[in-house]
């Protein structure tokens, strides 16, 4: 997931824990994206994600000491850590991840000019699709596929086994391929042109 | 077995992707596979690519990194303890919602209270057959301990008090029929703490709820008239070993009736004993008893 070699990451984590804020951001540096692509895909807001990494960090920060590695990988403890003021949020702001396809979105994200019309359309195709899933399917696609983390860091973020989540991984992904072409033509098994896949261009 | 190395193509074409082959491409090198998992190759693309939409703007990183940093250096970003820390990843946020309300904890405490009060009634009273010595007999005890720690009020307390002591009577009586003279002295000592306890909480309420005092003097006077008569009988059938416990009981229970009188009819100058000598002249007895 993050730039840093295991061994590499082992010595910050080492350094971090002792008190240096130096090392910390260095891991930050090397988590934060893909922290920060994971609360993106279950929020409206992006500053909502921007203050919400911030306060993962944070939160790993102060609960360092008690982090062991013992071979777990530092991953699952961080997005553990995410998961949690993930669903802090949902708490505080009385929302809860359900269906929402009707969502309003806000201004913020047409006013913001570096950002094209295409691509914000995709992005909210994006979340009506990944809103529709179930949240545990959610929460395995967000974390396998737009943090970058392994199988086995996966599984450790979600409490459960590395085996659990390849099942739930297939199903979850079978789900989106059905909500991205329709249940009849994902049942039929029909092929699909690329360029009628959504969000997919020619040129990839 | 083949599902496992199915398992292991699939993880491949998953690392392919992510490299940035085109699905289209790996299916085509996969002609009998391709059926199978085609639907999840272009769902796992469909996401690489959404991706892209989710990266962070320009400078977020570096500039948020030094807003951490000087977050870490305030007091809010005190490292805590490892079983603390070791809460905030594991236990906080497990599942948001009902857990963390102020009111739902409290109604949630409030319900364990009641049960742990409930427990030990009910192995207060619903086993009267486990006696002094029998395996399951400390729950028993600890049932009764319960009951009298959550008491609500003196005279639930000294209700209590009383209740035990007639257990107690009960329990000597039984092993005196089973022939279990050596657990008699433990079950004669909490009868006379038991009696002691009650008169001293009867004695305190009677100070200021007369009519209360006489009720549950009256109680007592009751629990312990039905079963001296008993207790008298089993005294000559025991051994002289057993028969010095019971005789402390009898004794014990005797004055205790005398204590009652006096409550119950405070112009009868015969009741004159105080409460804090019942144990001396329980042994007094014990000593006549030889």
């Amino acid at each position: 997931m993050s730039d840093h070699s295991p061994v590499g990451e082992h010595e910050l984590i080492q350094k971090a824990r002792s008190g240096d804020t130096d090392a910390f951001g260095r891991l930050y540096e090397a988590n934060a994206p893909a922290v920060f692509r994971f609360l993106y895909a279950h929020l409206d807001d992006r500053l909502d994600a921007e203050d919400l990494t911030e306060e993962t960090f944070l939160r790993v920060w102060q609960a360092l000491p008690g982090y062991r590695e013992q071979g777990a990988p530092f991953g699952g403890f961080l997005f553990r850590v995410a998961r949690n003021v993930l669903y802090d949020h949902y708490r505080k702001t009385r929302r809860r991840p359900s269906i929402t396809l009707d969502r309003e979105w806000p201004d913020d994200q047409q006013a913001d000019p570096a950002v094209s019309v295409p691509e914000q359309l995709e992005r909210r195709e994006m979340h009506r699709v990944l809103d529709a899933l179930r949240e545990d399917q959610r929460l395995v696609l967000s974390l396998r596929f737009l943090a970058g983390l392994s199988p086995e860091e996966t599984a450790q973020a979600m409490g459960r086994s590395a085996g659990a989540i390849r099942v739930l991984q297939h199903r979850a992904l079978a789900a989106v391929r059905k909500l991205l072409v329709g249940p009849e033509e994902a049942q039929s098994g029909a092929q699909k042109g690329r360029a009628g896949f959504p969000g997919v261009s020619e040129t990839d | 077995m083949a599902h496992k190395k199915e398992e292991q193509d699939f993880q491949a074409y998953l690392k392919l992707i992510e490299a940035g082959q085109p699905a289209e491409k790996i299916l085509a090198d996969i002609p009998e596979q391709a059926h199978h998992v085609r639907a999840e190759l272009e769902a796992v693309e469909w996401l690489e690519h959404s991706r892209g939409l989710l990266e962070p703007r320009p400078g977020f990183v570096t500039a948020s990194r030094k807003r951490l940093k000087t977050r870490l250096e305030t007091p809010e970003g005190r490292q805590v303890g490892i079983w603390r820390s070791r809460w905030l990843v594991r236990y906080r946020s497990r599942s948001y919602g009902l857990a963390q309300s102020p009111v739902i904890l409290a109604v949630l405490l409030v319900m364990l209270v009641g049960m742990i009060v409930q427990s030990g009634r009910v192995l207060a009273h619903s086993a009267p057959t486990w006696l002094p010595g029998d395996f399951l007999y400390p729950l028993k005890e600890t049932g009764e301990h319960l009951s009298l720690l959550f008491s609500l009020s003196s005279e639930q307390r000294a209700s209590r008090h009383i209740e035990f002591a007639r257990q107690r009577l009960l329990e000597a009586q039984s092993l005196v029929f089973e022939g279990r003279y050596e657990e008699i002295a433990g079950a004669a000592t909490d009868f006379s703490e038991h009696m002691d306890a009650a008169l001293r909480t009867i004695n305190q309420i009677s100070r200021k709820d007369l009519v209360t005092a006489r009720r549950l003097a009256g109680l007592l006077d009751v629990t312990l008239s039905q079963h001296n008569q008993l207790i008298s009988t089993l005294v000559q059938a025991c051994p002289d070993t057993a028969r010095q416990d019971l005789q402390r009981v009898l004794a014990v229970s005797q004055n205790g009736l005398l204590e009652m009188k006096r409550i119950i009819d405070p112009g009868n100058s015969n009741a004159s004993i105080l409460t804090w000598e019942l144990p001396l002249l329980a042994q007094k007895a014990a000593v006549l008893g030889d």
